[in-house]
């Protein structure tokens, strides 16, 4: 065998390991894309049924397709056909001009065919992206009901906006708009009194908490004008 | 996670007698050794960070133990095979890409199968990487010995490490949650709630619980087993 402990053996030993353990990782990641797409899939109907209270994983399928309707509007409130909502990338719209972004949109029909509208979000936490659903009862003020996701927060502090039932809990009933008719949003604060507009952030998850606080307020002004205009419209009727 | 010593274990002088037998009396001390009178959690106080970290379930601590056997045989026995060719300048950085990559291979295999557990387990698996005990068995082990008794050395860690992870998992999620499993174990009729006497142990639910628990499992394990009345 080569001498072992040449410069030149080692590069070349170097360069062929990470040649093959990329080849292999690559080819492994391909292979599993097409599972873990579907895997991802089915989770985001069951983040999305969560924010409106349906915590049924066997049944998820069966009622999303039942009760949930899918829309895009744009920045101007109106519709958009060309797209199928579920497959938007928040994360690429956001980089669009204001003009060109898409806005998904799920509309939930409840038992009492009132209806309850899912707005997706997309924010930073602490060690990556954080994303999460809110749903707006039909007055378009009063919180229906969150669920959020992570990536990778730590267990235990910033994975408690997922893990903690209690942590999205507190969302139902709170109001995005003050009694003068402005928009206010709701806030995630430290040791808060739960008021209208205001809940409590996770300990030791600040960062994360601060996300949450402008992934809603970021996320929730967009649909705004669409939201006028349906009011408009029911009005109408 | 504290930089312990581990014992080098040097390969055997080559004797001319007849092969040794696949499960002969030293292999399979390599895998039973880890069990209990070499545990990498207990007595050599590896891994202790994710023993912490993921066994407030069952199911979470199982599926990591699960993972970090098939990340120290695979990575024991890869090494092994390579020991003679790996280069002594860039070992360490030799047996780092080959754990890396068997970690991401795990995480990229439990994200398309078990992807709610993955996602329970989020960083943890990427930190499988970090783990001690692997490294060090390459170090101690692999590096010295053929790849049969490393693959055995390895499972042998791994299945030591996992053990004490469902033993404190046991513990946690029966005295936090009163399930097992998933289970529910504590009739709900005995809750305060429900008018009854029992509350869960909320320490249970949070990492410090699981320092208590591998105390006392220390605590109980040198005090049946003589071997280890006089290590430090």
């Amino acid at each position: 065998m080569a001498d072992t402990n040449s410069t030149n053996y080692t590069l070349t030993y170097a360069a062929g390991l990470i040649v093959m353990v990329a080849l292999a990782l690559a080819f492994a990641s391909e292979y599993l894309k097409p599972i873990q797409a579907i895997n991802i899939a089915f989770d985001k109907k069951t983040k999305i049924l969560q924010s409106v209270g349906i915590i049924d994983k066997e049944r998820a399928e069966e009622i999303y397709n039942a009760q949930i309707e899918e829309l895009v509007v744009n920045m101007h409130g109106d519709l958009v056909d060309s797209v199928q909502a579920f497959d938007i990338n928040l994360k690429r719209e956001a980089k669009k001009s204001p003009e060109d972004r898409l806005l998904p949109l799920y509309v939930f029909t409840k038992d009492d065919s009132s209806q309850a509208y899912i707005i997706p979000m997309r924010g930073s936490g602490l060690w990556g992206p954080i994303s999460g659903f809110i749903a707006i009862d039909d007055d378009f003020n009063t919180i229906y009901g969150a669920a959020f996701n992570h990536d990778k927060e730590t267990p235990g502090l910033g994975a408690e906006i997922k893990d903690n039932p209690w942590f999205r809990d507190q969302f139902p009933g709170r109001k995005l708009f003050d009694d003068e008719g402005n928009f206010v949003s709701v806030s995630v604060k430290k040791n808060a009194t739960v008021d209208d507009h205001t809940v409590n952030s996770v300990s030791g998850a600040t960062i994360t908490s601060k996300g949450v606080d402008e992934m809603i307020r970021i996320y929730a002004q967009l649909y705004l004008s669409y939201f006028d205009k349906i009011k408009i419209d029911n009005h109408g009727e | 996670m504290a930089n312990e010593e581990t014992t080098i274990q040097e390969e055997p002088k080559k004797e001319p007698k007849k092969k040794e037998a696949l499960f002969s009396r030293r292999n399979r001390r390599y895998l039973l050794d880890p069990l209990d009178d070499d545990n990498p959690i207990t007595v050599q106080v590896l891994g202790i960070c994710s023993a912490l970290a993921v066994t407030t379930k069952i199911k979470p601590a199982f599926v990591m133990a699960v993972s970090v056997v098939a990340v120290t045989l695979f990575s024991n026995l890869i090494i092994s095979l390579m020991r003679k060719g790996i280069p002594n300048r860039i070992r360490m950085i030799v047996q780092l890409t080959v754990i890396a990559a068997l970690v991401v291979l795990v995480d990229q295999v439990l994200k398309a199968y078990l992807y709610d557990v993955s996602t329970q387990l989020t960083v943890f698996v990427g930190l499988i990487i970090t783990n001690c005990i692997i490294m060090g068995r390459l170090e101690a082990f692999a590096m010295a010995n053929k790849p049969w008794p490393s693959v055995l050395d390895g499972i042998g860690n791994g299945l030591g490490y996992g053990a004490i992870l469902i033993v404190v998992a046991v513990f946690r999620e029966l005295l936090g949650a009163g399930e097992l499993l998933g289970n529910r174990i504590i009739p709900l009729s005995w809750y305060v709630e429900n008018g009854g006497w029992y509350v869960n142990n909320g320490l249970m639910v949070l990492p410090p619980a699981a320092m208590f628990l591998i105390g006392i499992y220390i605590w109980v394990q040198r005090g049946f087993n003589k071997k280890l009345h006089n290590i430090s």
